[in-house]
């Protein structure tokens, strides 16, 4: 595994490389045909400690752009976004006791799930790859910086 | 001679989050008040700055830490300067069984936060009393 | 898991910082002036100029909040003399650009007993530390721009 780090104010954001990144907050690795789903490391700093993951069942299809599960933190709940078209094969039971896994390990052993692949060709044209997420994960660091001023 | 040991609490006092003031509170209200002379609390700076008295105490007595989130900075700073906690908690667990108890902010938790504190201190007030206990009853089996 | 950092970038933050770090010291009702303070200046009365470096992380290992303390102005906040923030702050980051006791506030027959729920007495301390924080933080802050 390699990573990119980008450094702002006192966080430290993480870009795993030679995985694709979905603007809503997720990331997708694939093997063969199937696609290993998880949260940026960004996305998680940002939304701060997750209290608990609630994830749709095993065999449900899920769609790119839609709902595929939620999480609630100590400051807020959000839906997560699909970056991918398939069908659910596994889920990360490790969630269910340890939800902080996603914080302390988002692109490890803080997964969220497993699907099979419809099209990824297809879906790759709604993904960025770890390069360009780079830069549009900088951008989004800088709006959150700006935002906190606006809100002084 | 027997030495009567007590339960040193020891929370993570985390600055950046509302669940770091709960491990604050929880602890002043077991030692100040649930499990007062049963515990004692010390400063994890006072620890982790290697302050030979802190350290005897904390090795020479029962141990409890409280990390408000899975950093566990007060149990890994206790396992590297004082020694490994007889039990450590994480106030984000409490958090997440008990959602309508969310600590409100981190100067003030409010009323859901100080209902937090409540439910974690009856936790910790029985693992104080399960620990001294142990050590009554591991001297009692000595003196027979 | 063999985890390889390929490039690290830091980005400059055109808006300068300071980082407060208090020693919240739990033993003494001195370190809950101390955390008190620091949260007034962080969260009411200089959120954009300041970041709270939280001291337990950042003796655990921390990584960004000791890259911050390196890179940035610092001001510690302690509540006695065993000075245990500036202390660490110097262990893992180096110089610290101001140091603050909380001791040098009160009075020699003061005597404060409250560890939580603070009186008006010790609020009132709070927030002449709080003062001088924030004082710290403009000065630092003007230096910096000059």
């Amino acid at each position: 595994m390699s990573f990119e780090e980008y450094a702002y104010d006192k966080f430290i954001f993480k870009v795993k490389s030679e995985i694709y990144y979905h603007q809503d907050g997720c990331w997708v690795e694939k093997t063969d045909n199937i696609a290993t789903i998880g949260v940026t490391d960004f996305f998680q700093t940002l939304n701060g400690d997750i209290a608990s993951v609630s994830l749709f069942a095993v065999g449900i299809k899920i769609k790119q752009g839609d709902p595929f599960g939620d999480i609630e933190t100590m400051k807020v709940s959000f839906e997560l976004t699909s970056p991918v078209n398939g069908e659910i094969i596994e889920l990360n039971k490790q969630l269910d006791s340890s939800p902080e896994l996603v914080n302390l390990d988002p692109y490890g052993e803080g997964w969220l799930l497993k699907v099979r692949l419809y099209d990824f060709e297809k879906d790759k044209v709604n993904l960025m790859d770890s390069k360009d997420y780079f830069n549009f994960m900088k951008l989004k660091v800088a709006e959150e910086g700006e935002k906190l001023k606006s809100e002084s | 001679m027997s030495h009567d040991k007590k339960v040193i609490v020891i929370p993570c006092s985390g600055i950046g989050k509302p669940i770091g003031t709960v491990s604050r509170e929880t602890t002043y209200e077991v030692v100040e008040n649930l499990a007062k002379g049963k515990a004692e609390t010390v400063c994890l700076a006072l620890l982790t700055s290697q302050d030979k008295e802190t350290i005897e105490k904390v090795k020479n007595n029962y141990c409890i830490t409280l990390d408000g989130c899975a950093r566990h900075c007060a149990k890994k700073n206790v396992e590297q300067y004082g020694k490994v906690p007889d039990k450590s908690y994480m106030i984000l667990k409490f958090a997440a069984a008990n959602p309508e108890k969310k600590p409100q902010g981190i100067i003030d938790i409010g009323d859901s936060g100080k209902a937090l504190v409540d439910t974690i201190s009856e936790t910790i007030v029985k693992d104080v009393e399960d620990l001294i206990e142990d050590k009554k009853v591991k001297e009692d089996k000595n003196n027979n | 898991m063999d985890n390889k950092i390929t490039n690290k970038i830091e980005i400059e933050n055109k808006t300068k910082k300071v980082g407060i770090v208090s020693c919240s010291g739990e033993d003494l009702p001195e370190g809950s002036i101390s955390r008190l303070a620091t949260l007034e200046v962080l969260l009411k009365r200089k959120p954009l100029d300041t970041t709270t470096i939280c001291l337990p992380l950042y003796i655990a290992g921390g990584e960004g909040d000791r890259m911050f303390a390196k890179n940035y102005p610092t001001i510690t906040v302690d509540g006695c003399d065993k000075l245990c923030a500036k202390k660490a702050t110097e262990k893992f980051s180096g110089k610290v650009t101001h140091s603050i006791n909380v001791k040098d506030f009160i009075k020699e027959d003061e005597k404060l007993t409250n560890r939580r729920n603070l009186n008006d007495k010790e609020k009132e301390i709070a927030g002449r530390v709080a003062g001088e924080i924030e004082k710290n933080v403009d000065r630092i802050l003007k230096e910096g721009q000059d």
